[in-house]
């Protein structure tokens, strides 16, 4: 039996060659991981209220990132620990990089934020996706009473 | 015959690479003990550790971020199926200073080398 391909078809098939081999479709199996977790044990030492900044740093060792909120002094511990698989398709198109910005990374990571008055007092300590738990500088009021 | 073979060798090497990326100097722990709250003034953090990655103002207070990072990745690549790990920890020191720019409070990480070369297992 003989197998009759149209030009259509061998430019296709051509193409499907071609792309795989120059790098622009990939497969790949992910695993990423940034900074160390912290431990409930060592969280649940901190209580709001009576933990002081010294208790925190002692507790937990240094943050990734340091902000003031207001008055407030908002403490970032952030950690990722993921792996995938995923399919890429990728063409060149200039001399972009690839670097995240620190806003970009933490939205990716999981975390806790701990919030600390103006007299260094723990006043609340949260935990979860960074994304969602990071407060914004105009919403600290609102995501403090929340809780 | 050989083309084929040629071809064949080409289109199964795999490829792979490893790559080790830093940011910053290492930090020294022997130097961090030496700190001391209520002496050390930002100036003499300043001696001893050079200068910061990031300093954040807190009201009239401020807090300086020391970070060495590190960056390990590897990857295998057989036609289009790869296989990669990346790996990122740190050194991180903040120091906080009170109104006077002395020492008040320091926190300390350090994991930078428990940055591994590991490859996702199947």
């Amino acid at each position: 039996m003989r197998l009759f391909l149209g030009p259509w078809c061998v430019n296709l098939l051509g193409a499907a060659l071609v792309l795989p081999l120059c790098g622009c479709i990939s497969g790949t199996l992910a695993q990423e991981s940034r900074h160390q977790p912290l431990t409930d044990e060592a969280l649940d030492r901190l209580v709001p209220g009576s933990a002081t900044l010294e208790d925190c740093l002692s507790a937990l060792g240094a943050p990734l990132q340091v902000e003031e909120n207001g008055e407030q002094t908002v403490l970032i511990w952030g950690w990722r620990d993921v792996r995938g698989f995923r399919v890429a398709v990728s063409v060149p198109i200039g001399d972009n990089s690839a670097r995240l910005t620190w806003a970009e990374e933490a939205k990716e990571m999981k975390g806790v934020v701990a919030i600390l008055g103006s007299d260094q007092v723990l006043i609340l300590l949260r935990r979860g996706q960074l994304g969602e738990i990071l407060p914004g500088k105009r919403r600290a009021s609102q995501l403090i009473s929340d809780d | 015959m050989n083309k084929i073979l040629i071809l064949l060798a080409v289109v199964l090497l795999p490829g792979c690479f490893i790559s080790r990326t830093t940011v910053d100097r290492p930090l020294d722990a022997a130097i961090v003990s030496a700190l001391v709250p209520g002496e050390t003034t930002a100036d003499g953090v300043a001696r001893l550790m050079g200068a910061p990655a990031e300093v954040v103002q807190l009201g009239r207070r401020t807090a300086w971020r020391y970070e060495y990072k590190v960056e390990k990745q590897a990857a295998v690549l057989v036609l289009v199926l790869g296989l990669r790990g990346m790996d990122i920890q740190s050194d991180r020191v903040w120091v906080f200073f009170d109104e006077e720019q002395k020492l008040t409070h320091v926190g300390s990480s350090f994991a930078s080398e428990q940055a591994s070369y590991a490859l996702p297992t199947l």
